[in-house]
């Protein structure tokens, strides 16, 4: 029985260590911001209890022999062993994909409370979707063609992207920041409590504006006395919009792109 | 103890929460090294300038996560991190980008504080950054630039703050928030007229340039057509960009 057990164990570690998710941990100096750039794989973000940044990964890269002793090197220096360099400077937290191939793996970050993350998606060698769940803080987002998607979230959040669709469906809305997402040609879909408070920015070109939110037109009058007693169909640069009553900010903006407004 | 470490810890230290050993340290070390010195007594000054902001009601929220890290900073000695409450950063960071208007705004406008704040102001900029003080995040300068705008006086020091801010902020979110305020200014305001017709040539990011060229045609200002059709010529802008300004171009007679 023992021998027959061992070997089954001989045979299982190694299919598990296949597959395994590696974890570097990093404990910030300075408790403040955390700059992603050119992690081109897929991100996801959660929020921790406690004071260190974690990143899991199923990085892996079969590493030559002749590599032992040796670090990957590609934009950065690969010093974790995940395929990304972390580094930190003047209150800022840097994690940099060290090199394209991280395309390919996903990464999970653990981000603790009160910082600020700001994520540049801007290569066009990215995943097709940066798609974050259920996260509570500030992040900044910019993408090339990417498609955001932003679900259960709070904010506040800046996004902007070129081509890219930008999704965000609040569980609840962060009232002491504004929001503003903005893209060119992609199309803005927001979803929002029906009892939120909040004052919104419509700003469109060519797209169209589709709504079922409680808005009331909120945008500053002009001194035309011709106007009186009718109701504005058109304003022109777009609108601001009150919703029960009006509250925080959110500035939505898309060139070519349709603006979706719904109730959660 | 390092130079880079002291100056970490500087506002800790000022605020009196580090431990003795380490106050023992930093005070050896200051008494010692001229350049921390300075920054010392700079910060010191400024923090307490700062403090006296009766004005600057912290955002609801705000304080109670202060409050929230204060414990989360005591509950974790292991691991020293420097936490600067959020507030705090955003009264700092009103000041630091916008300047003499903002101090001058909140502690009410007596000139001979005036005069001493602008000095000041310049001087400490180097410090504040030291401390870790400058990295505001999009949605906090966002919600200055609309609420130092929301007091309705639009006056040269706002102005160069906001095309400053337009110009060179590295947030895309943020320009355009800023441009969305000087645009309600664009009729009344001939500097920010010409501000934005001069940010043309700046902007490189395609919903700024649809943006800015937008606001200038639909107010009519003729003199900026040169610019964007140059931008319309260019090879190197975005396609969106071209056909929108070929469209706008046309409107402007």
């Amino acid at each position: 029985m023992k021998k027959v057990t061992i070997v089954i164990a001989i045979f299982i570690i190694p299919l598990i260590s296949l597959s395994q998710v590696k974890k570097y941990e990093y404990t910030p100096k300075v408790k403040n911001r955390i700059e992603i750039k050119n992690l081109l794989g897929e991100i996801s973000l959660k929020n921790s209890g406690g004071n260190t940044i974690v990143v899991e990964s199923d990085f892996n890269i079969d590493k030559p022999e002749r590599a032992e002793g040796l670090q990957l090197m590609g934009a950065a220096e690969d010093n974790t062993e995940l395929g990304i360099n972390i580094t930190e400077e003047n209150g800022v937290v840097r994690i940099l994909g060290a090199t394209k191939k991280v395309k390919d793996y996903k990464y999970s970050i653990s981000v603790p409370k009160g910082i600020v993350v700001n994520l540049d998606y801007h290569s066009p060698f990215t995943s097709d979707e940066l798609e974050i769940e259920s996260y509570e803080g500030s992040l900044e987002i910019k993408t090339l063609s990417a498609n955001v998607k932003l679900t259960n979230c709070t904010g506040p959040f800046t996004v902007n992207s070129v081509s890219g669709n930008v999704e965000a469906i609040f569980s609840s809305v962060d009232q002491d920041e504004p929001t503003s997402l903005a893209s060119v040609s992609g199309l803005i879909d927001v979803s929002v409590p029906s009892s939120l408070k909040a004052t919104i920015q419509l700003s469109n070109i060519t797209g169209d504006i589709y709504n079922n939110l409680d808005l009331v037109n909120a945008s500053k009058e002009k001194d035309d006395s011709r106007s009186k007693g009718l109701d504005e169909i058109k304003h022109s640069g777009g609108g601001e919009y009150a919703l029960n009553g009006g509250g925080q900010k959110l500035l939505l903006k898309s060139v070519s792109g349709n603006i979706y407004l719904r109730k959660k | 103890m390092k130079c880079e470490e002291v100056k970490i810890n500087l506002p800790e230290y000022i605020d009196g929460k580090l431990d003795m050993n380490t106050n023992v340290l930093i005070r050896k070390h200051i008494d010692n090294c001229e350049s921390c010195r300075e920054i010392y007594t700079e910060l010191n000054a400024f923090l307490k300038f700062t403090g006296s902001f009766k004005e600057i009601e912290p955002p609801s929220g705000m304080k109670d996560e202060f409050l929230q890290l204060a414990e989360l900073e005591e509950s974790t000695s292991k691991t020293r991190t420097l936490i600067i409450p959020a507030w705090i950063k955003v009264a700092a960071m009103i000041i630091f980008v916008f300047g003499t208007f903002a101090a001058g705004y909140f502690t009410g406008s007596e000139k001979g504080e005036n005069e001493f704040v602008m000095a000041e102001m310049e001087n400490l900029k180097q410090q504040v950054l030291l401390a870790g003080l400058r990295d505001y995040s999009g949605p906090q300068k966002i919600e200055a630039v609309y609420s130092l705008t929301a007091t309705g006086q639009s006056n040269d020091e706002l102005v160069n703050a906001l095309v400053y801010t337009l110009n060179s902020d590295k947030n895309v979110n943020v320009r355009l928030a800023a441009l969305n305020v000087l645009s309600g200014m664009i009729n009344t305001n001939t500097q920010v007229r010409n501000e934005l017709i001069n940010s043309l040539t700046v902007q490189e990011n395609p919903l700024l340039q649809i943006s800015l060229i937008q606001v200038l045609t639909e107010s009519g200002v003729k003199e900026a057509r040169d610019k964007i059709e140059n931008l319309s010529n260019n090879e190197k802008t975005d396609q969106n960009v071209k056909e929108f300004a070929r469209d706008m171009v046309k409107t402007i007679i």
